[in-house]
């Protein structure tokens, strides 16, 4: 085909009009004024919109979120972006969050607020704060056990004999929190030893929670936490279950709030930071089944769920370092794969 | 001329499908699988073969995929026989056959527990006179897995298997009865023959669902009995991808040589 003058003109002008366009869109000047949070997707969206609301009213700075999945994939998307950020503000719960860190997308930011929050809910380099927290522990079906176990060992009763369940640790948080849990409180070589004592009595390890099956009385106890059964409770209607700590305590985790670095509204990042932490942007975490990580919050707590979750406050907190968890996760899988289980 | 180009082209775009998208990838797990950290070693595969976790779950993967795969193809035999002359019968059990095939396997175990778990409906009924049925008992284990392959996959015998029946030549049946064979000596020497390509090849196409599914290892499994793909999804979700790999490539192997069995079987019965 010959290309005649008006073709050729034709062309010119379209790749001209590509390259002016191209080039506008590229240094254009970002909009200033929006704040962009990536977030996991466990019932935050409950506690994040009327965060929003309340924070745009007051400021005008408008606030817009996505879900790239769960935590992970919130901190490898800020991870693959951070050459050009998207995002302002992650919302990730720990170890994922560290992740983030170790490879530079987070920027140090100890928001004023975080005085009011206790050390282990706070990264000591100053990288992220928690924002909610939730506790790993054992949930029982009260038409069933009529004698709550007390202590881990109380599990290896013959009545329980494959009425327990608790998650795969290599597929699940907080399976691997209780496994780890049961390793520092009992050391490891036993913990482990424990563990295999246990199999027999654990019908099966799920890749996540099975509320279903504790309220139907298929299953006696269950490892959970208390958002993931809360929220089953409040929303779905399984009320057949209560929460079961034992002597040994729980385990802590938290969804941590952090500054992406160089993202694009650092101030009104920090603003936001600044007023999910605070006593009224505290005061929204229960409403997605959260537990505010700030000091004396707990007359902001609705009756309904402070009724489900008062186990909690009486029980011992077994705390979990951080950087020996990412550390030591895959020895920890490992062995437990190797000496627990399969049954075959 | 434009023919010929149009065959070639038609020709190097068959060619060429499979190799991007069947051999090519296969060809990158293989690969992955046989470096650590970027250096060639079969160290994967030593880990495999060394861990009793590894080698458990294929051992697993071919006890489960055998048993499931015999009691399928003797149910689907006897099932086939009995209504194959009764056509009113054989269309419902058609129709009923065909319902497991519209279920995601996951959700048709969920349905699985509802009905035979510690609080399933049929537990609970059998309870109420008295009678303790037992699958509640064995349902998470490998057993249970047995169980629900059975009830998933026997349609996916039993459709090709009512085909094969139905191409039986009805002449050679009255000539065998004219001969005086009847009963048990007509169906071994004269219809089982004629049906035992479709058997075989039906057996086989159950042993490969089975072996490489997913859904019922990780429902009525749940993270209990180890299998290939069990720990292929747990390998990939803990990022492990070279040993994902490792797990992928001997599960392909071993698919291939059941394949293969099997082909030589049919092959010696052609002839």
């Amino acid at each position: 085909m010959k290309l005649d003058r008006k073709m050729i003109t034709l062309i010119s002008a379209v790749i001209i009009i590509g390259i002016v366009y191209g080039a506008w869109y590229f240094t254009r000047e970002k909009e200033p004024e929006m704040i962009m949070i990536y977030t996991s997707n466990s019932g935050i969206e409950l506690m994040l919109k009327p965060t929003i609301e309340k924070f745009t009213e007051a400021t005008g700075i408008e606030i817009s979120y996505i879900f790239p999945g769960g935590s992970g994939a919130v901190c490898n998307k800020v991870i693959l972006e951070k050459d050009d950020p998207v995002a302002d503000i992650t919302l990730a719960s720990l170890p994922s969050v560290l992740s983030a860190k170790n490879n530079g997308a987070l920027e140090k930011y100890v928001s004023p607020e975080a005085k009011y929050i206790p050390d282990h809910f706070k990264d000591a380099d100053g990288y992220y704060t928690g924002y909610f927290a939730f506790f790993t522990h054992f949930a029982y079906n009260p038409e069933y056990v009529t004698d709550p176990p007390k202590t881990y060992r109380d599990l290896l009763r013959e009545e329980y004999r494959g009425k327990i369940i608790y998650p795969d640790p290599t597929l699940s948080g907080n399976g691997l929190r209780f496994i780890v849990g049961v390793l520092k409180t009992m050391g490891e070589d036993a913990g482990y030893a424990f563990l295999a004592e246990l199999e027999p009595y654990v019908a099966a390890h799920p890749a996540h929670e099975e509320g279903e099956l504790i309220h139907k009385g298929e299953i006696w106890i269950h490892l959970t936490d208390n958002s993931v059964m809360t929220s089953e409770v409040m929303t779905q209607g399984l009320t057949n279950q209560k929460i079961l700590i034992t002597e040994e305590g729980i385990t802590p985790t938290y969804v941590s709030i952090a500054l992406v670095k160089n993202g694009p509204n650092p101030e009104g990042a920090k603003q936001l930071i600044d007023y999910m932490l605070s006593e009224e942007g505290q005061a929204f975490t229960p409403l997605g089944y959260g537990f505010p990580v700030r000091e004396g919050m707990e007359d902001a707590m609705p009756e309904e769920i402070m009724e489900i979750w008062a186990p909690i406050f009486e029980s011992r907190l077994i705390p979990l370092d951080w950087d020996e968890f990412v550390e030591n996760a895959d020895y920890w899988k490992d062995r437990w794969v190797e000496e627990v289980q399969p049954e075959g | 001329m434009k023919l010929e180009l149009e065959k070639y082209g038609l020709l190097s775009l068959i060619g060429i499908a499979p190799l991007l998208f069947f051999f090519y990838p296969i060809f990158l797990m293989v690969k992955t699988s046989v470096y650590k950290n970027g250096t060639f070693s079969f160290s994967n595969y030593i880990k495999f073969f060394s861990s009793k976790t590894f080698t458990l779950a294929l051992s697993n993967s071919f006890f489960i995929s055998t048993l499931s795969v015999i009691i399928i193809s003797l149910m689907g035999l006897i099932i086939v026989i009995s209504v194959k002359e009764h056509n009113s019968v054989k269309r419902v059990v058609k129709l009923i056959s065909s319902l497991p095939m519209v279920f995601s396997a996951y959700i048709f175990c969920i349905a699985l527990i509802y009905a035979y778990g510690r609080a399933g409906i049929i537990t609970y009924l059998f309870a109420k006179i008295g009678i303790d049925f037992p699958i509640h008992k064995f349902l998470y284990t490998k057993y249970g897995i047995v169980f629900a392959n059975i009830v998933f996959y026997l349609p996916y015998f039993i459709i090709p298997l009512f085909s094969s029946f139905e191409e039986i030549d009805p002449n050679l049946e009255e000539a065998a009865e004219s001969l005086g064979s009847r009963g048990f000596h007509k169906f071994r020497k004269v219809i089982f023959p004629q049906v035992l390509p479709g058997f075989i090849t039906g057996m086989l196409v159950s042993f490969l669902l089975i072996f490489n599914q997913i859904s019922i290892v990780l429902a009525i499994g749940t993270g209990k009995t180890y299998t290939l793909t069990y720990l292929l999804f747990s390998q990939y979700e803990r990022a492990k991808i070279e040993m994902a790999n490792t797990i992928a490539t001997v599960s392909l192997i071993s698919t291939f040589i059941v394949a293969f069995t099997f082909q030589r079987i049919l092959g010696a019965i052609r002839k």
